[in-house]
């Protein structure tokens, strides 16, 4: 375990991107070209990012240039959606700031070009419209400058919007899951559980497959010994964990069924498990709890191993979210506070809302953080970070966040596409969200992350000082 | 951390005589949420720690008659809020905003007076002048975005941590001082210095004296406030800050004035020239803007703090309308 500024120094870093871009655009919006010089720096390693521009809106006609700069830093790491925050924040103050220029409501703008993200365009439209609606978009919005209703001389609010996508899906997964003759049910796994929920999610699937109660499924991870799944990262642990536990546990209960049918005095096919019960199909009078059910095993506990992938599929990848950030910014200090902040977010089934929605409130609260503080200095004369530590590496505290709301997609459209994965995407959009929240109240972007007061400032000072 | 040894004294006199005539050698610890911190880093490393906290006459916050107050040095921050009530806003507001209500109960009042810079050269390593090896300043060409815009022209180039020491200045409050010579008395404005060298201190005190107290004079027809500019709301300390004592005649024409600011400097900053300004006017925002102006005018940024001195003066506006209001 590295302690605090080691792991700072030289465990490495979510690395900066620069970019210049010039869109093009028709009257009504129509963003019809781009062109970026996009630079960065992956310390002593690489930094592959070129890719990536523009973000999520593939503007057709376009050319991208990306320059690795190596420095003698820490080198790039996995920092939760790697690449993303970067790309997302340059293309979607981009194409804000055309819509500035053009004296549209970004809304409007973005909607009217959600056709070049493709595949989930109409997913978009369903959060911005979802997003607009939680933090009152249209009520409050007001352009570019002219500050959104309840500022002041000197505090100005204002709202700003992102949009962001993530891969995920589900990692090679092996699930060894017992049914013990007393009912109880152990699960065996080598995954791990970084403080995301992964053993609640591990026993909720098999619970709900048995449909028996939480407290009679035990969960195993955490060891060398029990069956290889693979490692946390891109968001692929939620959809190869609970694939393969579904899969132990769909095969562990048509085995049962298969041994309690014929008491029951009917077929497996027509048996299903409810209630804590195993029930005949259409007529619940013919049952038999889950413990008796399970006491026909005998003295032999029964033990199956799940696998993903598997034959049919359970997880996808690719999910679509979109955030909306409400703030204040003072600008006699340049002092930028969240007011309200809102994220719309898809990644398939969900298997348990309260440890979903808990992904996306930690991703705003880090979003926030790098929004508006998270910075690594560096001295150009010794080498040395000067804020290896909890005190000038800045993270936001409960009385910085404002308001959360979050809303995730569900039902028809979303729930059939399977487990998807919520740890990174969430955490894509907020420094593109607020720093086009803190443009639309100030009148002027703001270049660089964080929005600290003296860049806010000065950002002010280019344009005349005033707001 | 180094060994060290650790002493417990009972009475000022013992506490006196075990500190080291040279700093360095042994160090005061009173909540120790500063010190542990300093040490742990290596940045001081004692032979000898003296706990002051079972000494007990520097406890306790005395209210007398005319509403002058002492608050001995081993007083939290907490209990220093709690017992003074409105009357001393300047200070009041200043210590609210010192956070969490950990640091708040376990810091004490002496030990805010006597906390050494946040400057990240110095708790790098770097020597409280930050210097790298080859004896160079670092501060001029480096990184110093947090650093001082007053009273800067000397090697000293950090900034004053304590937010108590501005507020103690406006409200002309004396510290009260022990040492092998007995007791003293200093203006709370003379009590910080900016040091010469790398091994003295930011403050007055000998290296074998210690604060015993803190004595506000009465506050009674003194409206004070402190106005902090703070990038988070909580575990930090302030960008720029500033305390304001106004005394207002009937006709609501100030009659006398005293500002500091602080985290702007080596030490507080006493702003007399504006506190002058002040004196006569009525107050209103332009007032107020002016007297702003009139604190930083000297004021001198290094190659990344121009900002501050934004900062700074919007303080000082802020805290004489709050002052006034
Ligand atoms: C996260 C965080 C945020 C903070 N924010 C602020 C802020 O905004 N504003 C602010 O002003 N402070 C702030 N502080 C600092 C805090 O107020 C101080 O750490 C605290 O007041 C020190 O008191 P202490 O009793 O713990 O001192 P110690 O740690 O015990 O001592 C600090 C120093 O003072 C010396 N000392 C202590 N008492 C005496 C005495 N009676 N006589 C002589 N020397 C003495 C010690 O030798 C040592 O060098 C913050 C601290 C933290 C950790």
């Amino acid at each position: 375990m590295l302690e605090r500024d080691a792991e700072l120094m030289v465990a490495g870093t979510r690395p900066s991107a620069y970019a210049k871009v010039k869109i093009g655009a028709k009257k009504d919006g129509t963003i019809v070209a781009w062109e970026s010089q996009a630079w960065g720096s992956g310390g002593v390693g690489n930094f592959s990012f070129a890719n990536q521009l523009p973000y999520v809106l593939k503007v057709a006609d376009r050319k991208e240039v990306f320059s690795v700069i190596p420095t003698n830093t820490g080198p790039q790491r996995a920092w939760r959606a790697p690449n993303h925050p970067q790309a997302c924040l340059i293309t979607m103050s981009a194409f804000e700031d055309m819509a500035a220029k053009l004296g549209m409501d970004p809304l409007d703008l973005f909607m009217k070009n959600l056709p070049l993200a493709g595949v989930r365009q109409n997913v978009y439209k369903d959060e911005l419209m979802k997003a607009a609606e939680m933090i009152e978009w249209k009520k409050l919005w007001r352009p570019r400058g002219e500050g959104a209703p309840g500022s002041t001389k000197n505090v100005k609010r204002g709202l700003g919007l992102s949009l962001h996508t993530w891969g995920g899906g589900g990692h090679a997964s092996d699930c060894d899951l017992t049914v013990h003759p007393d009912g109880t049910v152990e699960i065996k796994m080598g995954t791990q559980d970084l403080g995301v929920g992964t053993r609640t999610v591990l026993a909720i699937v098999a619970a709900d497959t048995f449909a028996i109660p939480l407290n009679q499924v035990k969960v195993h991870i955490g060891d060398n010994r029990y069956p290889v799944s693979g490692g946390s990262g891109g968001s692929t642990t939620v959809g190869g964990i609970s694939a393969s536990t579904r899969r132990a546990s769909v095969d562990a209960l048509n085995m049962i069924l298969e041994k309690v049918a014929p008491t029951m005095g009917t077929t497996a096919d027509k048996l299903e498990a409810v209630g804590g019960k195993i029930v005949e199909i259409g007529k619940p009078t013919n049952s038999m709890t889950w413990k008796q059910a399970c006491a026909k095993l005998g003295t032999q506990p029964l033990t199956t191993r799940g696998k993903n992938p598997g034959k049919e599929t359970l997880t996808t990848g690719g999910v679509g979210g979109v955030q909306m950030a409400d703030v204040s910014v003072d600008i006699e200090t340049g002092v930028v506070k969240m007011n309200n902040f809102v994220a719309v977010q898809d990644c398939g089934l969900i298997i348990d809302m309260k440890t979903t929605e808990s992904q996306v409130f930690g991703a705003m609260i880090m979003g926030v953080t790098y929004a508006l503080y998270e910075e690594r200095v560096m001295d150009d004369q010794t080498g040395k970070m000067l804020n290896a530590n909890m005190e000038f590496y800045r993270l936001a505290g409960l009385r910085d966040i404002g308001n959360f709301k979050v809303h995730m997609m569900t039902g028809k459209g979303y729930d059939e596409r399977g487990v998807i994965g919520i740890g990174e995407p969430p955490t894509v959009s907020p420094g593109a969200a607020i720093s086009n929240a803190v443009a639309n109240a100030i009148g002027v972007r703001v270049p660089t992350l964080p929005l600290t007061p003296d860049r806010v400032l000065a950002a002010l000072a280019k344009k005349g000082g005033k707001a | 951390m180094q060994n060290f040894e650790y002493a417990s004294p009972t009475t000022k006199e013992q506490a006196v005589e075990l500190l080291g005539k040279q700093w360095g050698e042994t160090e005061v610890i009173a909540g120790g949420t500063d010190l542990l911190s300093l040490m742990k880093d290596f940045i001081v490393t004692p032979k000898r720690v003296v706990n002051i906290k079972n000494i007990a006459e520097l406890r306790g916050v005395t209210i007398n008659r005319a509403g002058g107050v002492r608050i001995g040095a081993l007083t939290s921050l907490e209990e220093m809020i709690e017992r003074l009530g409105k009357g001393y806003g300047a200070l009041t507001q200043a210590a609210k905003e010192i956070t969490s209500p950990q640091i708040r109960n376990m810091g004490t009042v002496g030990g805010d007076l006597c906390q050494r810079p946040r400057c990240w050269y110095f708790r790098a390593g770097f020597g409280l002048m930050a210097k790298n090896e080859n004896g160079e300043p670092l501060v001029p060409n480096g990184d110093n975005r947090y650093h001082a815009i007053l009273g800067n022209d000397g090697e000293a180039k950090f900034v004053s941590a304590s937010s108590l020491g501005p507020g103690l200045i406006a409200l002309a409050a004396k510290i009260s001082v022990f040492g092998p010579k007995g007791a003293r008395e200093i203006d709370a404005d003379k009590f910080f210095v900016a040091p010469k060298s790398a091994s003295d201190r930011e403050t007055v005190l000998a290296p074998n004296e210690i604060v015993t107290a803190i004595n506000i004079p009465s506050t009674v027809g003194v409206r004070s406030a402190t106005y902090e500019v703070r990038q988070r709301e909580a575990l930090d300390w302030p960008m720029a800050a500033a305390s304001v004592a106004l005394k207002l005649d009937a006709a609501k024409k100030v009659t006398s004035a005293r500002i500091a600011l602080g985290h702007v400097a080596p030490t507080p900053w006493n702003a007399a020239e504006a506190a002058k300004f002040l004196v006569g006017k009525t107050i209103t925002e332009d007032v107020a803007a002016e007297a702003g102006k009139i604190a930083v005018a000297n004021a001198k940024s290094l190659s990344r703090n121009a900002y501050k001195i934004q900062l700074a003066q919007v303080a000082v506006k802020r805290a004489i309308l709050q002052a006034a209001g």
